[in-house]
Parts: C-alpha cells; structure tokens; sequence
C-alpha cells in the first residue's frame, strides 16, 4: 500500500467515526404507560423496578399496558400513542448538565388545546411520572424516561 | 451436370452474386439453355426491381423534417449515462490528481478527527455506556427530581416530588373533579 493510499484509508476511517459520533447524539426516550386499578391485587412484575414509586400511588393494581422506546434526534418531536385516543408528545430539547431538557404534552383526541403542557429537565437516565388520565376502570399513569449519549 | 430443380434452388444466390465461380459458371450455363430458369432469373430481378422502386417512393414520401431533432431528444435523454461519464471521468483526473498528494489527505484526516473530539465527547466503543440503562431504584432515589421550568393544564394539575424516591409526579385530572390517588 502506498503512502497516498495511507492517508487515504486514514481520511476515510476518520469521516466514517466523525459520522458515528454525529450520529450517535441522539436521545432514547421511553414511556411506558401503567392502567392502575382497585379492581385487583395484580402487580405487573415488568413493573418491579418502578414499585416504590408506584405503590405511593396507593392503588391496588398495576398493569403495565403499553411500551415504547424510541431513539430521536435532538429537538425533533415523538409521538406516543397512548391508550383512550390520547397521546403525548415529547421533544427533547437540549442536554446540560447532566440533565435532559424535555418539552412535554398530553394531548387528547383531536382538542387543539393539550391537556398537559410541560417543559422540564430531568437527570440523564431518570424519569418523570405523568398520570391522571382515567381509562377503562382505571387511571393512566405514564413513565417517561430519558438516555442520552453522553 | 445442373439440372433445373438444383438451379431453382441456386438462382436467388446466382441472382445476388452470392456463389462462387465455379457453381456460378455452372448456373449460368444452365440459365442460357433453359428457357424456364430464364424466366425464373427474370421475374427475380423484376421481384427486386419492384422492391427497390416500392422502398424508394417511401423514403420519398417520408418527413424527415423532425428527424434531427427527435434524435437531439433521444440524446438528452441519455443525460444521465453522458453524466455518468463525465463524473466517472472526472474520479480518474481526480485520482491522477490527488493520489500523489498524501500529506493532503493526511492533514484532512487529522483535522477531521480533531474536529470531531471537539465537536462531541463520545467516547470509545469500549467505554460507550448501553443505548439504554435501566434505572435502578437506589440511582432515582439519589437524584432523580426532575425541575420543572413551565407547567400548563386545561384541567386540575399537582405537581409533587415523592420524599422517599425523589420522583417527580404531574399529574393531571382531566375530569376537572381534582382527585387525587
């Protein structure tokens, strides 16, 4: 291999990690949405990690009834559609600090107005709890999570 | 000796001047005796002259006006190949060009990479954190309060960090009667 040939390699190698490094900042953003009754004592055991937090809720049942974990570039919006015809919208908008700044809304059905409106920051790897919503018997409550690339 | 059904099966090539010279002589030495091969020799070049005089009031006939320019279209059609070609020629200037300078490339990789370890702080493959990690439970009770910058709600909203795990709970009443779990 010539020495140009060398370089070139080099040259190469490089703008391909420059790509991966770009294209590694991006946000894993998480929801996961838990039905909390009092019709049973049922606790979901995909929920165990979260059951000191959500036994302050201080319903009987918890039941992890919808998942999702999406990867998103910073400042591009993801929606989650959740169980009712509502959804929530999540745009992450900046890292600092070691914490997530994240604009969040609950939206329900097609009303132009969000339920919930909210722009918060939360610790890379952490989570915010959302709930309220009533569904079925019961009451929705909504795990957000956040992982950047640091 | 050539008999007529072979010079029948021969006096189309005869006729084209496609034999060689011996069955040519042949041939034609049949032709001249036989009045029926005469004949046959004869409507084939009347066959041929109608042929050509039929081709020929066609291409009389025919518009040739457009002709160039359907073909001038045909050519800017096949842009995309004639840039193919350019660029395809272009990479082998550019290779004659630029392989010598290795310093050049050299240079450009450093700068690149510099750039890139500045730009961002991604570190090695080997130290790379997982795409996800499960908060543990003693992790989110360390330091997992999240601030809130700006809270709005049509319903009834709370906002309250639990003591114990520092998780922060909005929650919101969409049925406006604020009831709380």
């Amino acid at each position: 291999m010539t020495v140009s040939r060398l370089a070139l390699f080099c040259f190469a190698s490089a703008l391909l990690w420059a790509l991966q490094a770009i294209a590694g900042e991006m946000v894993e953003l998480r929801v996961e949405t838990v039905l909390a009754t009092d019709s049973s004592k049922e606790f979901d055991s995909r929920l165990n990690d979260i059951q000191p937090q959500l036994r302050k809720f201080r319903y009987s049942s918890y039941r992890l009834v919808q998942e999702e974990r999406r990867r998103v570039a910073w400042g591009k919006q993801a929606d989650f559609f959740l169980p009712g015809g509502r959804f929530l919208q999540v745009v992450p908008k900046g890292y600092l600090n070691e914490r997530i700044a994240l604009q969040v809304m609950l939206i329900e059905g097609t009303t132009p107005t969000p339920l919930m409106n909210t722009l918060l920051r939360i610790r890379n790897h952490g989570m915010v709890f959302v709930g309220g919503p009533t569904h079925q018997e019961g009451t929705l409550i909504i795990r957000i999570g956040a992982t950047a690339d640091e | 000796m050539m008999t007529c059904p072979r010079s029948e099966r021969l006096l189309a090539l005869f006729h084209d001047g496609e034999l060689d010279s011996p069955l040519r002589r042949e041939v034609a030495s049949h032709v001249a005796g036989c009045l029926t091969c005469t004949r046959t020799l004869a409507a084939l070049g009347r066959v041929q002259e109608l042929v050509v005089q039929t081709i020929s009031e066609q291409v009389e006939e025919s518009d040739f006006a457009n002709f160039w320019e359907g073909v001038a279209s045909r050519l800017d059609q096949q842009t995309p190949s004639s840039w193919r070609l350019r660029l395809r020629l272009w990479g082998e200037r550019l290779r004659w060009n630029w392989f010598p300078t290795a310093p050049v490339w050299a240079a450009a990789a450093a700068a690149l990479l510099l750039v890139t370890l500045f730009v961002s702080h991604t570190p090695s493959s080997n130290d790379k954190a997982p795409v996800f990690h499960e908060p543990s439970p003693t992790v989110l009770a360390a330091n997992d309060q999240a601030q809130i910058e700006s809270l709005s709600s049509t319903g009834t909203v709370f906002l309250w960090n639990e003591p114990e795990s520092n998780a922060t709970v909005i929650w919101v009443s969409d049925d406006n009667d604020g009831e709380m779990p």
